[in-house]
């Protein structure tokens, strides 16, 4: 009777996720995996760091291991019934969640990846940013009864609140160092979580609106339009050095950073500019020097791209299907 | 089914069933709060779900108490051949609830 149990219980599983659960699948390529949806939702909020990559899909957060190609469903809650997209910063994915998408407020929920728990951290007001996270830091941008925006966060693990600005901006974090964007276009500024010291970030010729920026160690990257072209640039937050990267980008979506390498997606020669183009061309750069080269080509369009360590991935939309895909950067 | 002729003992077989049951009802308690630790169950069973809220050990003298106490009664009805098809019944299902909470889990 254990055995009868035991098989009708694992035949009722199989039957469940043959007919009703059905998720996306991961296929192992020649240069990293393809992933793709099966739910009929377009693919957003792609968040990579080491081997794991997150992104959402309508409500659902998944995390892939690119190891070994597992997907795991992180979100949303029993209770929830929206959210945003997540942050990756290591250890720890943050995102907000809310039951009510019709109300203000949001939950912000934690995920750590090495011991496969999700938790709620805190209550957010009005969510004025996604949230960003770098080891246990996660920063956002929110709003309380008050309607006055300020930028903060807290330590995941602790649940410790930090106050970082009384003020509107987009932040990003990396160890110890926050910078938020002010505006559409900048500018940028910089405050240290374990001084408080808060100064401008002297970065250049800032003046088309941002499309990206992303912050690793103390450089932050980011893309600008500029007239019928992007630029991709990055600043060193503590000289105001600034490298121009890439100049005339057509159709720039990103800047992502991971310290080493700057990737970006532009039109392929002959296509469009923007998310509209039938062909993309992801793009790279190592700061260390080296000439730009090109990651992919991808079919359809591009709107999202991470770069973490030595893999590239991106969000590509394939005549209406979603689709994610990796690769390693050659060495 | 004739048992007597299988050489099966009928007192002996309701009382592996009921241990079965009685362990099979510790695992789904297990895997139930280690799911809710997780983050990705709640307990939909509000009496369940009211003493996991007041602690470990309270859900633990619940779940544990309440299906003890029902197998005693039915030990005590072992004489009716209805108690041990019950058994069977009730540990098959217990055995499927808590495969496909295991495989569940392991999806995590």
């Amino acid at each position: 009777m254990l055995l009868a149990g035991t098989v009708l219980g694992a035949a009722g599983y199989r039957l469940e996720h043959a007919l009703w659960v059905r998720g996306p699948e991961a296929v192992r390529t020649a240069e990293g995996w393809r992933i793709a949806g099966r739910e009929g939702r377009q693919f957003s909020g792609l968040a990579l760091h080491g081997a794991r990559l997150l992104w959402q899909s309508g409500p659902v957060i998944r995390m892939v291991d690119l190891d070994s190609g597992k997907i795991r469903l992180l979100g949303p809650g029993a209770d929830a019934r929206a959210t945003w997209p997540p942050a990756l910063g290591g250890r720890y994915a943050v995102w907000f969640e809310t039951a009510d998408p019709g109300r203000r407020g949001a939950e912000v929920i934690a995920y750590d990846t090495e011991r496969g728990r999700r938790w709620r951290v805190a209550r957010l007001g009005d969510v004025y940013s996604l949230a960003a996270v770098s080891g246990d830091v996660a920063v956002w941008c929110t709003a309380d009864r008050d309607g006055e925006p300020r930028v903060a966060g807290l330590r995941i693990a602790s649940g410790q609140p930090l106050e970082i600005a009384p003020e509107y901006g987009v932040p990003v974090v990396s160890g110890d160092l926050v910078v938020w964007g002010r505006g559409t276009t900048g500018p940028f500024t910089a405050r240290e979580l374990s001084s408080g010291h808060t100064r401008p970030v002297a970065a250049g010729d800032l003046g088309g609106e941002l499309t990206a920026y992303a912050l690793a160690g103390r450089d932050l990257a980011w893309g600008q339009l500029e007239g019928s072209g992007g630029r991709v640039a990055v600043v060193d937050v503590d000289t105001g050095a600034t490298r121009l990267v890439a100049l005339g980008v057509p159709g720039l979506v990103g800047p992502a950073f991971d310290g080493t390498t700057v990737v970006w997606v532009q039109a392929a020669s002959g296509s469009r500019a923007g998310a509209a183009t039938d062909t993309s061309a992801v793009m790279g750069r190592r700061l260390d020097g080296g000439a730009t080269f090109e990651v992919a080509t991808v079919e359809g369009s591009v709107t999202e791209v991470a770069v973490s360590g030595g893999t590239v991935a991106w969000l590509a939309s394939v005549r209406g299907a979603p689709r994610v895909e990796t690769k390693e950067l050659p060495r | 089914m004739n048992l007597e002729r299988l050489g099966v003992d009928r007192g002996w077989l309701l009382f592996f069933l009921l241990a079965g049951l009685w362990l099979l009802n510790i695992a789904d308690l297990t895997l139930t709060r280690y799911a809710i630790w997780l983050g990705f169950a709640t307990e939909s069973n509000w009496v369940m779900d009211y003493f996991l809220r007041s602690g470990d050990a309270a859900a633990l003298a619940f779940k544990v108490g309440i299906v003890t106490v029902g197998e005693l009664l039915l030990w005590r009805l072992r004489a009716h051949r209805a108690v041990l098809f019950a058994a069977v019944l009730l540990t098959g299902l217990f055995a499927a609830v808590v495969t496909y909470q295991v495989l569940w889990v392991l999806s995590l």
